[in-house]
């Protein structure tokens, strides 16, 4: 769906060239969640505009939907800018426009005739839940219901890539997890291409499917957000796992005892696992850590045990469990990098 | 105070309106599209055309340094080629709309350059092409300001057309001259002072009124 292919980019500040993105390659499947996570300065917001091109790359190619962008001239760049919705950290509604006016907006760019979108502009303000609040002025909306406004009229020209630049970094929790929600859904219902962009691990984690790592402009790690928030290689993965508690303090280590970090991801966390692997290697199971969660749909459990018994049976319970699909992991003692 | 002296008030009250009714017309008409053209031909903008900006930016600060006094003067020949004569009311609109076009493209620019780059940037993403960027969003979001604009504009050209008169314009400030100082009736004088002074108290009402009604949004 969106195909970005050595993009680079480059600002002149001060008569001195700095390189915001370097040589970035990302592929984004059709009706994904993808995010992109990157501290600020990392690239992240030059980086969604170098996909509907409101920042030409200084090199490389962009390719949305089979179309290439980069090789369009300006008309009809704009029309396929049209099939690319995008919504805002800031809003950036207008506001000497009421709600529905907003939503009417690009539709209104796009020529539809008056009472197509008249029709159009019920039906979203309704998927949003801002029907009521249809005549009202953005100063009189709340950040959460302007966001949604915004969500709306990304969506009014039924565009197939909705890019989110920070779309809920300037709301508090609650209206965030509402937004996140309503992203979700509208991916579920409409299989629209979602492009995530944001600072926050939980908004990955809640949401996306797989996740892109941007750090100093470069892609410094990417895959299932299940993978990279389970096995962070990269130090700066590792330190947005972190943010969500996905790593945790090294963890006790009763002397001259096995301990193991096993990781259940799927189904595999709905089943008595330690129970039976106890049963069949003949060995006790001492849990020293766990958490379970939930990434998007999927759930994890994560379990540091020691392991009592025979060495024969602590072998065989290692084998029994990696059997059964968990990730098992020894750890040493005082060793804390083995977790990841 | 000679009777017949109503008529003659009344008559100057309306050649003021007349002139500065046209004036403002012809400044907002000309200066409008100077000012939008000020932003958007401006570098990191919709259009950047640097030769263009800088040539317009030069052309409005000089006619914005000239005095009006002398612009009156020097504007005579080109005032005889637009409407035929150098006195009398129509006359006084030429040096006026040189005067108060440049002013208003400043303010038009200034207006414009408040709309959040934000906005702009969310229309180009959704395909605006520049046109539709002027049109639906940059005039519509600087209302207020450029209401605003149309109101100072207009007081300042009251204000003027009290000068024009003093070269045979015409108007409540010619009148002011030719009775007041040159014949030293001071009624007179104040009279058609105060009446430029109610004149300016309408105009700035209406106009902060508007200008209320576009922003509460």
């Amino acid at each position: 769906m969106i195909e970005l292919d050595g993009v680079s980019k480059e600002f002149v500040v001060g008569g001195r060239a700095v390189r915001v993105l370097d040589d970035v390659h990302l592929s984004i499947p059709r009706g994904m969640i993808y995010g992109i996570i990157g501290h600020s300065g990392a690239g992240k917001s030059t980086l969604v505009r170098c996909i509907n091109l409101l920042e030409r790359p200084s090199a490389g190619r962009v390719v949305v939907n089979d179309r290439e962008l980069t090789a369009l001239d300006d008309g009809s760049l704009q029309r396929e800018r049209q099939k690319i919705g995008m919504v805002f950290q800031h809003f950036n509604l207008l506001s000497s426009r009421t709600a529905a006016e907003n939503v009417a907006f690009p539709l209104e760019l796009a020529g539809w005739p008056k009472d197509k979108r008249r029709r159009r502009v019920e039906e979203l303000l309704r998927l949003v839940g801002l029907w009521e609040l249809r005549d009202q002025y953005p100063s009189r909306l709340s950040g959460g219901q302007k966001q949604r406004v915004g969500i709306a009229r990304a969506l009014a020209p039924e565009p197939d890539v909705l890019l989110c630049d920070e779309a809920t970094s300037a709301l508090d929790p609650q209206t965030t997890e509402s937004i996140l929600e309503l992203l979700a859904a509208i991916n579920r219902t409409f299989h629209l291409t979602l492009v995530i962009i944001t600072h926050e691990m939980h908004v990955v984690t809640s949401i996306c499917d797989r996740v892109a790592v941007l750090h100093q402009g470069r892609i410094v790690e990417e895959g299932p957000v299940v993978d990279l928030f389970l096995r962070p290689q990269n130090p700066v993965t590792r330190e947005f796992v972190r943010q969500v508690g996905g790593r945790e303090d090294p963890p006790i280590h009763p002397a001259g005892e096995m301990v193991l970090h096993c990781l259940f991801v799927g189904e595999i966390t709905h089943e008595p696992i330690l129970f039976e692997v106890a049963e069949e290697a003949g060995v006790r199971f001492n849990i020293l850590q766990g958490n379970v969660g939930r990434m998007k749909e999927i759930p994890y459990g994560r379990l540091v045990v020691a392991v009592h018994g025979s060495e024969n049976g602590k072998t065989r319970a290692v084998q029994a469990l990696r059997n059964r699909g968990v990730r098992v992991e020894e750890v040493k003692a005082h060793g804390s990098g083995t977790l990841g | 105070m000679d009777p017949g002296l109503w008529g003659e008030i009344g008559q100057a009250s309306l050649d003021t309106v007349y002139m500065i009714a046209l004036s403002v017309l012809f400044s907002v008409a000309i200066g409008g599209p100077v000012g939008v053209l000020l932003v958007i031909a401006g570098p990191g903008h919709l259009k950047p055309m640097p030769w263009l900006y800088r040539a317009m930016g030069a052309v409005v600060n000089i006619l914005r340094s000239v005095p009006f006094i002398i612009l009156l003067i020097l504007m005579i020949p080109l005032t005889r080629l637009l409407v035929g004569t150098s006195i009398g009311v129509t006359a006084a609109v030429p040096p006026l709309v040189a005067s108060a076009a440049p002013f208003f493209a400043r303010l038009v620019e200034t207006a414009l350059r408040e709309v959040d780059r934000g906005v702009i940037e969310a229309a180009q993403a959704m395909g605006a092409r520049p046109a539709q960027i002027i049109w639906k969003v940059l005039l519509p979001e600087a209302r207020p300001g450029l209401v605003a604009g149309i109101t100072i504009t207009a007081v300042n050209l009251i204000g003027y057309s009290a000068m024009a008169g003093a070269i045979g314009g015409g108007g409540l400030g010619d009148l002011a001259v030719r009775y007041g100082y040159q014949r030293f009736d001071t009624g007179v004088m104040l009279l058609t002072t105060a009446l430029l002074v109610v004149f300016v108290q309408l105009l700035q009402w209406a106009g902060d009124r508007l200008v209320l009604h576009f922003s509460r949004r």
